[in-house]
């Protein structure tokens, strides 16, 4: 687990970034994320991963939107359960496509820095600055409701900036917008971080935001599987991770004896009826020397039964050479 | 720190308001507010229509007739005694009734139906084979009569319905209604405690509610006092009643929505809590916001005579307790529910995927 525990920086202190220190959530039975130690420095991160990887859900825990299993995630040093110290530095722009009732762009903006303690006349002021910043223009002043998807993406991102945050959280900003409004946004990203904040963004592909990255956190299955300043984090996907579904009487003892290794991402138990394990799952960074290992593992138990030994799926694989963009002639 | 505390909850509270007011989620809070109004309006149309007829009655009477007059007239008086007394009635209807007789033959009487009235009462005297056979008499309703009638339906339409789901509709909406909107996220991303996003909720469903249900019950005794002629007693106390309702059934029905994502049944279990109320052993009773509204009232409603002996019970206070405890039992048990509605609030965490 070495990469998952390297500090993504090891210059940065820990109340200057955002620190995950073993943390794991749940959603009841189902995994969001797990075992994420992470220490975030200033300037733009990527967070990067499939659908269902995690990264929203790490988002949230950072903003204290939802709380961790386990764990704890501290801000420049402010626990998250302190909205009110938190959210004096801290911007969030959500995946909710979503806004309160029967407002202008404008309005809405307004209304929720006055929860910031701002006057009527300041909140004017910066809700006009930051529809400024987003280039939404004379469109403030029309209802919510009327509002492109496009628009609504640009009047949220403004919302989030308008308190002129230091750390700048944005799930998935990019998805859905059209080539120049994108361009622009990039920009925007840019000189925020290049003002030393933290801009912390998301995204399902990796190339869509490794030339603006800082550093890259990639995500998989609820995993951090490699982070680091992008050159780093290409280097360690040459040995991208792979499934490998193994069938045996003893999932459990197979369990206990492959998490030896150092190799080894995870293993998780592949249950036939609740309660009723038949098998492995494992993830990998090397699968030849997981196959040796098997090997002298089946050997050494007697009692063993290996039935069956195949790549769960080309998932793993096939998503990240997707993610670092091998396959589609993009930058390596 | 009071006055930065003070400014975000206001800021909330200015937020909330207009939603606890015309949210389209609970627009049928002001049916419920009408519905007594229009209850009152036509009772008291009713009884103005009646007491002009008896007035017509009475003025057309051949001499001028008081209760004591129609006291004499007695089950099998002669009819003749009765037109001798009373004078020929203003009204009088003939009706057929169809009985057996002694050898199971059909026969067909003849009989009358005498109206006569005193002004206040009117009297309908049954006249068969030329002797008095039943009375019946219906007075105007007094202000007692009023008062006990305003009383009942304070006490069990307009406190234990109208308020009770009136506040369900507000308050029960103030977080549920964000997590269908999906807007609750943008107070929770505002460098505020969630306990003021609580109090500035709790505090704009308050307003809305004492407003409504307040300013039904003030219309109510006042179409009552223009429409008879007489204005209630006890109005200051209806209304600081209905006050306390809406502050106790407020702060239940916001922590039920902390709690419940479906209303139905948070609702129908917290009215049949509630309607237990007096069968329920001392301690469980001080554990619901009628026990205290109903030691507020300031008229008996079970007083009467003709009250049933179900309706005495529902109505009894059996262990009455002073105005003033009734007031801070209420207050209390409030401020336990908001301080548990506030850690839940606390802990809460954004989910909208589950709705
Ligand atoms: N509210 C929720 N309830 C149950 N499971 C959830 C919930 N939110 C996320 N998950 C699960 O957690 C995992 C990570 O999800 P998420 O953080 O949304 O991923 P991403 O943002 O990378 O698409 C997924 O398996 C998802 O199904
Ligand atoms: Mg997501």
């Amino acid at each position: 687990m070495s990469t998952a525990t390297a500090a993504v920086s090891p210059t940065v202190s820990a109340s200057a970034g955002i620190v995950f220190d073993n943390v794991c959530k749940f959603y009841g039975e189902v995994l969001g994320v797990n075992r994420v130690n992470l220490t975030i420095p200033k300037g733009i991160t990527s967070l990067v991963g499939p659908n269902g990887s995690g990264k929203t859900t790490l988002m949230n825990l950072m903003t204290g939107l939802i709380r961790p299993s386990r764990g704890r995630i501290t801000v420049r040093g402010i626990p998250t359960d302190d909205p009110e110290r938190l959210f004096a530095q801290v911007g969030y722009c959500t995946q909710f496509d979503s806004f309160p009732r029967g407002m202008t762009g404008r309005e809405f903006i307004t209304a929720y820095l006055r929860l910031f303690g701002r006057g009527a006349d300041e909140a004017a002021r910066l809700a006009q600055s930051a529809i400024d910043r987003v280039k939404l223009g004379e469109a403030a002043d029309r209802r919510l409701a009327g509002y492109s998807k496009g628009m609504r993406q640009r009047i949220r991102l403004a919302q989030s900036l308008s308190h002129d945050p230091n750390v700048i959280i944005l799930d998935e900003p990019l998805n859905g917008l059209d080539p120049l409004v994108r361009a622009e946004s990039i920009a925007l990203f840019q000189s925020l971080g290049a003002e030393g904040r933290h801009v912390i963004l998301s995204s399902h592909v990796l190339h869509e935001v490794d030339a603006i990255s800082d550093q890259v956190i990639m995500l998989s299955h609820g995993y951090v599987v490699a982070e680091g300043k992008i050159q780093e984090v290409r280097g360690e996907m040459r040995e991208h991770p792979v499934l490998i579904r193994v069938g045996c009487n003893q999932p459990r003892r197979l369990a206990i004896e492959v998490l030896r290794q150092p190799q080894l991402l995870r293993a998780e138990l592949i249950e036939s009826a609740p309660g009723v394990a038949s098998g492995l799952l494992v993830m990998t960074r090397d699968a030849d020397a997981f196959y040796l290992d098997l090997n002298r593992i089946v050997a050494s138990i007697p009692e063993l039964e290996v039935t069956s030994v195949a790549p769960a799926d080309d998932d793993a694989g096939s998503v990240y050479d997707y993610l670092v963009g091998r396959g589609q002639g993009a930058q390596s | 720190m009071p006055s930065p505390a003070l400014a975000q909850i206001t800021a909330v509270f200015r937020l909330e308001v207009r939603k606890s007011f015309f949210a389209r989620r609970s627009l049928w809070v002001y049916l419920l507010a009408l519905a007594p109004l229009l209850l009152f309006f036509g009772y008291t149309v009713q009884t103005r229509m009646e007491s002009a007829q008896r007035q017509q009655l009475a003025a057309q009477n051949q001499k001028p007739l008081t209760a004591a007059d129609f006291a004499a007239i007695h089950r099998g008086m002669s009819e003749a005694e009765v037109l001798s007394r009373l004078g020929p009635p203003p009204r009088r209807i003939t009706f057929r009734q169809r009985r057996r007789d002694t050898h199971d033959n059909i026969v067909v009487d003849q009989n009358q139906w005498y109206r006569y009235s005193d002004g206040s009462t009117d009297y309908s005297i049954v006249i068969a084979n030329g002797t008095v056979g039943r009375i019946r008499s219906n007075t105007a309703p007094s202000v007692n009569d009023l008062e006990t009638t305003f009383a009942g339906i304070f006490q069990f339409f307009f406190l234990r319905l109208a308020v009770f789901f009136g506040c369900l509709g507000i308050f029960m909406n103030l977080f549920r209604g964000e997590l269908l909107d999906k807007s609750l996220h943008f107070y929770f991303l505002a460098p505020l405690r969630r306990s003021r996003i609580l109090a500035g909720k709790f505090l704009a469903g308050l307003a809305a509610a004492i407003t409504i249900f307040c300013l039904s019950v003030a219309l109510q005794l006042f179409t009552l006092a223009r429409l008879t002629g007489n204005s209630l007693p006890h109005a200051a106390s209806y209304i600081a009643i209905t006050a306390l309702a809406c502050l106790g059934y407020g702060a239940v029905f916001l922590a039920a929505g902390l709690l419940f994502k479906n209303p139905v049944a948070p609702a129908a279990a917290l009215l049949v809590w509630e309607s237990l109320n007096p069968f329920l052993p001392a301690l469980l009773k001080k554990f619901s916001v009628i026990y205290y509204l109903g030691q507020l009232s300031p008229v008996s409603v079970a007083s009467g005579p003709g009250t049933s002996a179900l309706f005495a019970l529902l109505v009894s206070t059996p262990d009455p307790i002073s105005p003033l405890a009734a007031i801070l039992g209420l207050i209390l048990l409030t401020a336990l529910v908001l301080a548990y509605a506030t850690r839940r609030v606390r802990t809460l965490e954004i989910d909208y995927s589950s709705e």
